[in-house]
């Protein structure tokens, strides 16, 4: 009896084990769904409850990789970007992938955004590449400061619609 | 001023009056209708209100919020909860237009609507702000079920899982932006950490499952980038009308919970049943059986039904890196691996004048791969400001100088790869075996799911196993009395993993092996007796050719209750493993695993070697032979597998 005992204490500590795994995890992504960003989770549930919100989890988990740790809250009503809102979003989750592109000068992530913003992917792309330094170098990947980077570019440049 | 607001009052109270049996007796028209029709009975209707017959052969709602019901007991009675939405559809309008049930049940109301068209019903249609506002979110044109690939490294993904995509018209410049549109997902809202606790809680439907929506992109950098995963889109037959039903129908289920039953009444499980309630002629739920794996559901959704009407695969960042790495000369190869050593050793980042010689294309060639590479390698580090951030800015800048495009890369995964082509994930055996001690014994097996590497090598990847449920019981000679049959338990598997991706210079995978189960072990110091088994195994996995070969330092914890003594015991040692597939049919597994235990017998220590091969004749059956040697006894045996 008394080994069953230690069959389930053993159970138990690799449990914990697994527990604290993830909360350096969540630690290293730097906040539960509650503080979440404008990319994810942004808790606008009102009184009558009649909200979709946006979380993620990955079928039964909520195991978060990686995280999105700035942004402003409140991006989001029912589920959806409020207006305006979508391009701080969509920059902030696809930061890496972005930069990727602007280097490259061209995919998805850009055309999508410039899609957004209404301009023209591939005048967008060009110059993104063309100032790819001024754009991310200096950002230490702040949405915020990558947005704004992209904004006076593309204003300078006059790449997109009025 | 006393005066004038009275008059307001008056004003507004006879208003409200006339109203309110202006719109009952036109609700009283409705139900009239409703009735004559006998609408509660119609599939869409049960289908709206989840109503399923449940394994004890109860009729009820799946949904478990009482805030889903209108009327007191229409979680039972579908009838009432339809006669009580009618009447509340007319329910006069309060502060808030948003929260009428007009606007609280869209879905509801736009069927009820339709089907009574052809009867004059003055419907009073209160205008929905909030539910437009997310109705025009989503601009839904078309539907794609998605279904992200097994992910080992945690339990809950590795059966995979699936969430709806709502699909938006093409942007004014005729592209589709597939990041751009909104993924509807079921998931559990789990409350643990606890690896037991959970597999528990979400085993019996403890835990609240909720409908969210959440922007693809933010599922495509979750699965493809941060978990390396691929992702299969399955864009469905799906008229404009019905996605505007889903949208509908969705807005319904966001603020209710219903249980998540792990295996059954899952992600993939309500992913099909909202498309039931959104479109009365899908059909799929009933052709799955009572279990729902995600993959299943791609497979019969691809087999069962004429729904689909494409797939696309999105390949994870691990995939295309590969890709562009097979494109590469020998020589940028090696440029490469120079570049990749630098990037984890050193804190700067030069590039060579070998490099600098290169032409613009070659560079660009070179620079692309190396920046999937990092992605996959460094997924979390490159999100945040530090050392390899600052590293990946240079190459990133560096490939902004070169006017090259990227190449595009375009995967298609052969059959063999398809998840919708997988081969079914039950399995019974019946089979045979001898031993040398001159006994023979009849096999009986089964198990729930998933795929073993002797499976058909259909639709599953290929250096994994995923085991779930795996009961084995065999009918012959007691050990005590040889005159005496019995039936015994011979193996069980709750759970059991192993990940065996080779090593690669570019990634260092390791390879590892878990179970947890129930063994019935042989040895020459006791009689066969019943262990409780935790087994870890750690190391790595060689790709030699057309075989590979695992070597891993597996460790055991054994529980042996009918043992008079040494009933808890561990025991560690190297176990090498050689695998060869031939073709998806045919595969071939051999290994040797020596263990030296912890417990006092004669002798502490367990030898064994075996040979399994398997002919898959078809994607329903095959046929495992077994040699296995444990140094006091040696068995072989046949077995007939059946694929359900």
């Amino acid at each position: 009896m008394k080994l069953a005992k230690i069959v389930v204490v053993a159970l138990l500590v690799s449990g914990v084990a697994h527990a604290q795994k993830k909360g350096l995890l969540a630690q290293a992504s730097g906040q539960g769904y509650g503080q979440a960003g404008c990319g994810l989770g942004s808790i606008v549930m009102g009184s009558d409850g009649n909200q979709i919100l946006a979380a993620t989890t990955n079928g039964t988990s909520g195991n978060q990789t990686f995280g999105i740790t700035t942004g402003t809250l409140n991006c989001q009503q029912d589920g959806i970007f409020k207006s305006g809102k979508e391009v701080p979003a969509f920059i902030e989750v696809n930061k890496v992938a972005l930069a990727n592109d602007a280097a490259r000068g061209q995919g998805e992530t850009l055309a999508g955004l410039a899609n957004l913003m209404g301009c023209n992917s591939q005048a967008m792309g060009s110059v993104m590449k063309k100032n790819y330094n001024q754009i991310f170098v200096e950002t230490n990947m702040q949405p915020a400061a990558i947005e704004a980077n992209i904004n006076q570019v593309v204003a300078k440049n006059n790449i997109c619609g009025a | 001023m006393l005066r004038s607001l009275f008059i307001i009052l008056v004003l507004f109270l006879s208003h409200s009056t006339y109203a309110s049996t202006g719109s009952s007796s036109a609700s009283g028209q409705a139900i009239m209708a409703v009735q004559a029709k006998k609408l509660w009975q119609e599939r869409q209707w049960l289908k709206l209100l989840h109503f399923e017959t449940d394994f004890f052969r109860v009729r009820e709602s799946q949904i478990d919020s009482a805030n889903f019901f209108l009327a007191p007991n229409g979680k039972k009675d579908p009838q009432a909860e339809l006669l009580a939405s009618v009447n509340a559809f007319f329910a006069l309008r309060g502060n808030d237009p948003n929260d009428h049930p007009q606007c609280r049940f869209p879905a509801r109301y736009k069927w009820v609507k339709e089907k009574l068209r052809d009867t004059p019903i003055p419907w009073l249609d209160v205008k929905c702000d909030r539910f437009e506002a997310f109705h025009k979110g989503l601009q839904g044109e078309s539907v794609s079920l998605v279904f992200s690939s097994y992910y080992l490294n945690n339990p809950s993904s590795s059966f995979g899982h699936t969430f709806v995509r709502i699909n938006k018209a093409s942007s004014k410049d005729g592209q589709r932006h597939e990041l751009l549109d909104y993924g509807l997902n079921y998931a559990a809202e789990a409350d643990t950490n606890n690896a037991f606790l959970y597999g528990f809680k979400g085993l019996f439907g403890l835990f609240p499952g909720q409908f969210r929506s959440i922007p693809y992109y933010y599922k495509v950098r979750e699965y493809n980038n941060a978990e390396s995963r691929d992702l299969w889109e399955y864009e469905l037959k799906f008229s404009p009308a019905a996605v505007d039903m889903l949208i509908a129908h969705v807005w319904e289920l966001g603020p209710t919970q219903i249980d998540y039953w792990y295996l059954t009444e899952n992600c993939s499980y309500h992913m099909l049943s909202i498309l039931e309630a959104a479109d009365a002629n899908v059909d799929i739920l009933s052709k799955l059986d009572q279990y729902v794996i995600p993959a299943d559901t791609v497979r019969v959704l691809w087999n069962n039904t004429d729904l689909v009407k494409s797939y696309k695969y999105r390949p994870s960042i691990r995939r295309v890196f590969f890709e562009r790495q097979k494109h590469l000369t020998a020589a940028e190869t090696t440029q490469l691996k120079n570049l990749a050593d630098r990037f984890s050793t050193s804190d700067d980042l030069t590039f060579t004048e070998e490099f600098k010689q290169a032409s613009a294309e070659s560079q660009a060639r070179i620079l692309d791969a190396f920046i999937d590479y990092i992605d996959f390698r460094y997924s979390a580090e490159v999100q945040e400001a530090g050392r390899e951030f600052q590293l990946k800015m240079k190459v990133l800048e560096k490939r902004s100088q070169i006017d090259k495009d990227a190449e595009q890369v375009t995967i298609d995964p052969p059959p063999q790869e398809r998840p919708h082509l997988a081969h079914l994930a039950g399995r019974w055996g019946v089979g045979y075996l001898h031993t040398t001690a001159d006994q023979d014994f009849t096999l009986l097996t089964h198990r729930f799911a998933l795929h073993d590497r002797l499976d058909p090598g259909l639709g599953y990847p290929s250096y994994s196993q995923i085991t779930f449920f795996d009961l084995g019981f065999s009918y012959g000679p007691s050990p005590l009395d040889p005159q005496e049959k019995k039936l015994e338990l011979e193996n069980f598997a709750a759970f059991e993993l192993v990940s065996a991706n080779p090593w690669t210079p570019w990634i260092p995978e390791r390879s590892w092996r878990f179970k947890l189960g129930v063994e019935r072990t042989q040895n020459e110091n006791f009689l066969p007796t019943h262990e409780g088994i935790i087994r870890l195994g750690y190391g790595w996995t060689w790709q030699q050719g057309a075989f590979d070969v695992t070597t891993q330092i597996v460790g055991d914890v054994h529980y042996a209750p009918h043992l008079s003594d040494n009933k808890l015991y561990v025991g560690a040692g190297p176990l090498v493993e050689l695998y060869y597939r031939f073709n998806s049919a045919w595969a071939l597994q051999s290994s040797a695993f020596y263990r030296r235990d912890s417990a006092s017998w004669d002798q502490k220590d367990y030898l064994r070697t075996q040979v399994e091969a398997q002919w898959s004749f078809s994607k329903k059956w095959g046929v495992r032979a077994l040699y296995r040697n444990e140094r006091f006894l040696e068995e072989t045996g046949l077995q007939l597998f059946k694929y359900y």
